[in-house]
């Protein structure tokens, strides 16, 4: 059996593109929850090209682009089960959303807010294990 | 629900993939992924990294496999009931993630 390890370095995840995009005023965003499987994919590029997802903790994965290694998003496993428990500070805004969905009434400027607090969040938070990568979200 | 593929894993437990869950929660989010059936199936059949108990979900297992080019491996999470399975979603990853417990090949604790 193959020893199972990251097969790129981290370190070799590049984050020019979403530093280009922060230059922008604006640029795509892209939320989609799966309620079935509980995982969040945040993207800031078009979903048209395969990402790949290194997880840093049981949680919080980092996406980027599997030709270039760019960081284009965050992908989020168990974000009902065990993410918004560890991450509190997320839970009222998620509700909010979650509410609005429910009643047919989520706006874009609320689905921007959680978008931008759970990327702060994340960076804030993983800031110690994946510092560029983190650094790049906030 | 039509299926997508039926198969057996190396545990001699059934799996299958239904066509509107593969569109629902694969294709829906990644449609690039679209033509990976069979490497899913493969996973399934030769998890080549393992069977892992999941992170969040006790029902939940995850085979892992290098697919061509070995630049990244495939996920896969199939819920169970019994030792009937059914195919979450699929995901190509660069690391295992922490809270996934090794279940198989057991000799491999």
């Amino acid at each position: 059996m193959a020893a199972f390890e990251p097969l790129i370095d981290p370190k070799d995840i590049r984050t020019t593109l979403l530093a280009e995009l922060g230059r922008q005023t604006h640029y795509l965003t892209s939320m989609s929850y799966d309620e079935y499987v509980d995982a969040l994919t945040l993207l800031f590029v078009p979903n048209d090209q395969e990402w790949v997802v290194h997880f840093i903790d049981e949680h919080v994965g980092f996406a980027y682009l599997a030709d270039s290694l760019e960081l284009v998003g965050l992908y989020i496993e168990g974000v009902q089960h065990g993410f918004l428990q560890e991450y509190e500070e997320l839970q009222h805004v998620w509700n909010e959303w979650s509410q609005a969905l429910r009643e047919n009434r989520a706006t874009p400027s609320l689905a921007a807010r959680l978008v931008t607090e759970i990327t702060e969040a994340i960076g804030r938070r993983t800031k110690g294990r994946a510092p560029d990568l983190a650094a790049a979200l906030v | 629900m039509a299926i997508l593929f039926k198969t057996t894993d190396p545990r001699g437990f059934t799996v299958t993939c239904f066509e509107e869950r593969w569109q629902a929660h694969v294709l829906d989010q990644r449609p690039w992924m679209a033509g990976w059936e069979s490497l899913v199936q493969k996973a399934i059949e030769n998890p080549t990294l393992g069977i892992f108990k999941d992170a969040q979900f006790p029902n939940r297992d995850v085979y892992y496999y290098i697919p061509s080019p070995r630049t990244r491996y495939l996920k896969v999470i199939v819920q169970f009931d019994g030792d009937e399975g059914v195919v979450v979603t699929a995901i190509p990853t660069n690391s295992p993630k922490d809270g996934e417990v090794w279940i198989w090949p057991p000799s491999s604790h």
